[in-house]
């Protein structure tokens, strides 16, 4: 098995090169080249494909890639290569589960297949900004007094005593101890101490002040989950290096994150499909997670709730369920925001898109492409966990006929979508409660998906 | 009391000005102008000097040179400035003394006075890069052998595996681990575990490495010491603020460090003097460190033992000890290396120098500028901790004529000071024990010296 280390030598002695002709003298070519031997083809007919040789041969796909192309090192400019005997070998040693959570909370997050009727790995709420203390604590108690969450993530502070956090500074330091200390205070108000938080840090951008907050003085546990990102497309950096260093050192959850780019250096759907699988060996190997949470977007719309996304996100999430032992969190963004009808149809779609493709757990689709600063809610989170359960009860082909359905109603209005309301507007921040006509939205939008065949326990 | 957000807020909302302004418009000329308006002067037949009045002169200057210059930060350009009450409040408030250690180590490093008699805080070892975990090993045992350590520094790693520690990559955080699991492994094989390492994290050179290295699980207590730095001159940047900020939120002792550049932005003596004892008092306010590193360095030479270093040493001492109560370790850097007559005559005048004058601790003089990969043995902590024992019974006055007396025996060679030999050259790796010959050197040079008039105890 290569250790951390012996990654790390590569990229002290890797191929040397400059970031551009990694990208354009190395990466789009190769992956050209691959898309073109492996017949991976979109099918737009069919966002959620139902094909099980074509999700292997996109595996396959995926390891000549990463083997042709490896892993860019921004610090040292050098290329992290592998073999594809080092990949296999990866991808048969990987254990396919990882522990998180403590005492009557601990879980074991584990692999699904597509078509599966399990009930995936519920992870819930996101780290959109928030601007108050007070707003985050409303939000983490709120997911966590849903019964089925297994996971949360928690929101970014973006202040500190009126300090605004900046990147690498102390107040970002000061910040993010504070926001993982709301976390757990949160959780244990809401009598779920245990729950595992696996978004950490995130109101820390720089990875100084994710090792800084992670010291287990101030509340984090090994059986929480640190992101360790990847960088758009197929690199890496001293930073995201660091923090798995120092969490494999600790012995703590290291979670791969990974964002392919629909429009980018991937090119259309059947280019990101592949790297978007790559990713996925690239967490095993490189950071070494033990879960991943990755979510392709859409270059031009910010979302991954275009029908082209959507087939990346089947036909990915199909190869790497039926092929590599790594629990995968699912994570869309939608373009609307809360409280609208939008969101709605956009979640359910991912969902039932991810679920139904074998994810092993699926993320709250983030409202608003996560960008508007209060702009989520735990009536989000609650309409995830049961759209979740109520897709895991369908196949794939059941799945695409609703998805085309969903599509109808929002696809055409994507790039207008309505960012929806904030926190404080769809929510009384004393009681931390739902507005009456968001709750009335809820339900019918619930009554509709009921209508279409969506069926909600 | 400020506390460090309140000088974060400065240190984002402080008058902008570009790095180059803040040296060549405020830095400079504020040295100059109060060099001058305190009547600072550097008197070179006196190395050691005695002169309380000059002292107290020095401690007020450095005071206003505060007020008047601030601290720049690189970050954000901005200069963080502070008012009197809030210095003066922070000397009238500290408490004189540090705990550190642990179980039956653990002890009360406490300030001094000059000429009182008291033995000083014996800190043992020095960060001078390690070639490998095994020479780094023997070096800590050696260090926590002698009976008289109060404290230790370790090593530096300089590679894992074969590969070269780079600042702020994954190998450093490695290589930190490594560094203090060694240095309490090595404590543990003296049978003095509970031994402070106040050299904290000598591996890391960026904040991340320091924070990595310091969680709990790899070995370090908040009865450690951590260093933090003044950037050259007067200056602060992220990398020192987020260490600080870390330390201070898990509760370590936090040890202000300042090592100014005698030749730089400082100017001469008298200049070198007044930024070094303003560190002091920037040490308690902005950093409110436990305890203080401190010695300066010649631009030139790369040592601290020439004679207007010494003076600077001689001078801040008395002015620290005289006004405030913060416990401090002089750290002195030798021109010459291990092994070398040159050497012991260096450490000889620096610890002199430095007892005398009112250090709380004194640090094993550094040899060969602290710059040659395993160039430092336990056998030059052994001889600074000896002259120093010695050295406690002096007067300024005596120990300026021994100094003097030394400075001709080396003086000129500084510039072609040797090199002295490596850990491996001079001890067998593997007893831990000195060669003959650096015995015989070291008993004939302790003859030497006590010819001289240095009272060795044994």
């Amino acid at each position: 098995m290569l250790n951390f280390l012996d990654v790390y030598e590569r990229v002290l002695k890797g191929p040397i090169m400059s970031e551009q002709d990694f990208d354009m003298k190395v990466f789009i070519p190769a992956l050209r080249r691959v898309v073109k031997e492996y017949g991976i083809q979109y099918d737009k007919e069919n966002p959620v494909p139902n094909d099980d040789v074509s999700a292997d041969n996109l595996f396959d796909a995926a390891v000549d890639f990463l083997s042709q192309v490896g892993v860019y090192c921004q610090d040292t400019n050098r290329v992290i290569q592998f073999s594809k005997e080092e990949i296999l070998d990866a991808v048969r040693e990987a254990p396919g589960k990882c522990f998180a959570g403590e005492g009557k909370e601990a879980g074991v997050f584990r692999m699904r297949k597509p078509d599966e009727a399990k009930t995936p790995w519920l992870h819930v709420g996101s780290g959109i900004v928030a601007t108050s203390e007070e707003l985050i604590t409303n939000l983490i108690e709120g997911y966590a007094s849903i019964a089925e969450v297994d996971s949360i993530s928690i929101s970014a502070l973006d202040s500190i005593r009126g300090i605004p956090v900046m990147a690498g500074s102390p107040a970002e330091l000061y910040a993010a101890i504070r926001g993982s200390k709301i976390g757990r205070e949160a959780l244990r108000r809401a009598g779920r101490l245990g729950l595992p938080i696996m978004n950490l840090i995130s109101t820390a951008a720089a990875s100084v002040t994710t090792i800084a907050a992670s010291a287990p003085q101030f509340g984090l546990r090994p059986t929480d989950g640190w992101l360790v990102g990847a960088i758009s497309e197929m690199k890496i950096d001293f930073g995201a290096m660091n923090k798995s260093a120092y969490l494999l050192n600790w012995g703590a959850n290291v979670g791969a994150e990974s964002s392919p780019i629909l429009g980018g250096y991937c090119g259309g759907p059947a280019g990101t499909s592949v790297v978007s699988t790559a990713y996925i060996l690239m967490g095993l190997l490189v950071q070494k997670g033990s879960y991943q949470l990755t979510f392709p977007v859409h270059f031009r719309y910010g979302c991954s709730t275009t029908r082209d996304v959507l087939w990346v996100v089947a036909a990915s999430c199909q190869a790497a369920s039926r092929n590599i032992p790594m629990p995968v969190i699912w994570l869309g963004y939608m373009a609307g925001g809360p409280n609208t009808k939008s969101y709605f149809y956009e979640a359910a779609a991912y969902l039932l898109t991810a679920v139904t493709s074998g994810a092993p757990s699926v993320q709250t689709p983030h409202p608003a492409k996560a960008v508007k600063i209060d702009g989520i809610t735990p009536m989000e989170a609650r309409f995830g966990v049961e759209m979740a359960i109520a897709a895991s009860k369908l196949n794939r082909e059941q799945a695409n006929k609703l998805v085309i359905q969903l599509l109808e109603k929002y696809e055409s209005q994507i790039e207008t979508a309505s960012t929806g309301s904030t926190y404080q507007e769809c929510y009384d921040l004393t009681t931390g409660k739902p507005g009456e006509a968001y709750i009335q939205l809820f339900n019918k939008m619930k009554e509709e998906l009921a209508e279409m065949g969506v069926p909600f326990e | 009391m400020s506390n460090l957000l309140d000088f974060m807020q400065r240190a984002t909302t402080g008058p902008i000005l570009s790095e180059d302004d803040f040296n060549m418009k405020r830095l400079i000329p504020n040295v100059r102008k109060i060099v001058q308006e305190f009547n600072i002067r550097y008197t070179p037949e006196t190395p050691v000097s005695s002169d309380d009045a000059l002292a107290d002169r020095l401690f007020d200057a450095a005071l206003e040179f505060i007020l008047r210059t601030g601290v720049y930060c690189d970050d954000t350009n901005r200069v963080i400035q502070f008012e009197r009450d809030e210095i003066l409040q922070a000397v009238a408030n500290l408490p004189g003394n540090a705990t550190f250690g642990e179980g039956r180590d653990r002890r009360v490093f406490s300030s001094r006075k000059p000429e009182d008699g008291k033995p000083p805080w014996f800190h043992i070892g020095t960060g001078i890069v390690a070639s490998s975990e095994d020479i780094s090993l023997s070096q800590v045992e050696g260090y926590g052998s002698i009976p008289q350590a109060n404290s230790i520094s370790i090593p530096a790693l300089k590679s894992i595996k074969g590969m070269d520690v780079i600042g702020g990559s994954p190998l450093e955080i490695h290589a930190s681990l490594s560094a203090i699991q060694a240095g309490r492994k090595a404590l543990t094989r003296s049978g003095r575990p509970g031994l402070p390492i106040l050299n904290l994290i000598s591996t890391a050179t960026t904040a991340i490495g320091t924070i990595a290295g310091t969680h709990p699980d790899f070995g370090l207590r908040s009865s450690d010491g951590w260093l933090i730095d003044f950037l050259a001159e007067m200056k602060v940047n992220f990398e020192t603020l987020n260490r600080l900020a870390f330390i201070q939120v898990t509760g370590g002792n936090i040890g202000s460090t300042a090592l100014p550049i005698l030749g730089g932005y400082a100017g001469g003596a008298p200049g070198t003097a007044l930024v070094m004892m303003a560190y002091y008092l920037l040490g308690i306010t902005l950093f409110q460190g436990s305890y203080h590193l401190t010695g300066p360095v010649h631009f030139r030479h790369g040592c601290s033992t020439t004679r207007d270093i010494l003076w600077v040493f001689s001078v801040v001492g008395r002015a620290s000890s005289r006004n405030m109560r913060y416990p401090d370790i002089a750290l002195g850097y030798a021109a010459a290396g291990p092994a070398t007559k040159m050497y012991f005559y260096e450490a000889a005048a620096a610890t002199l120098c430095f007892v005398p004058s009112g250090y709380g601790g004194v640090q094993t003089v550094h040899p060969a500028k602290a710059v040659v990969n395993d160039g430092v043995s336990p056998l030059e902590a052994q001889f600074c901790v000896e002259v120093a024992q010695a050295a406690k019974e002096m007067n300024s006055a005596q120990a300026n004529i021994l100094v003097n007396q030394l400075l001709e025996k080396y003086e000129k060679e500084v510039d072609k000071a040797p090199g002295g030999k490596r850990y491996q050259e001079c001890y067998d790796s593997q007893t831990g024990k000195p060669s003959n010959d650096y015995l015989q050197l070291y008993e004939q040079v302790k003859t030497e010296l006590t010819d001289l008039g240095i009272p060795f105890k044994y």
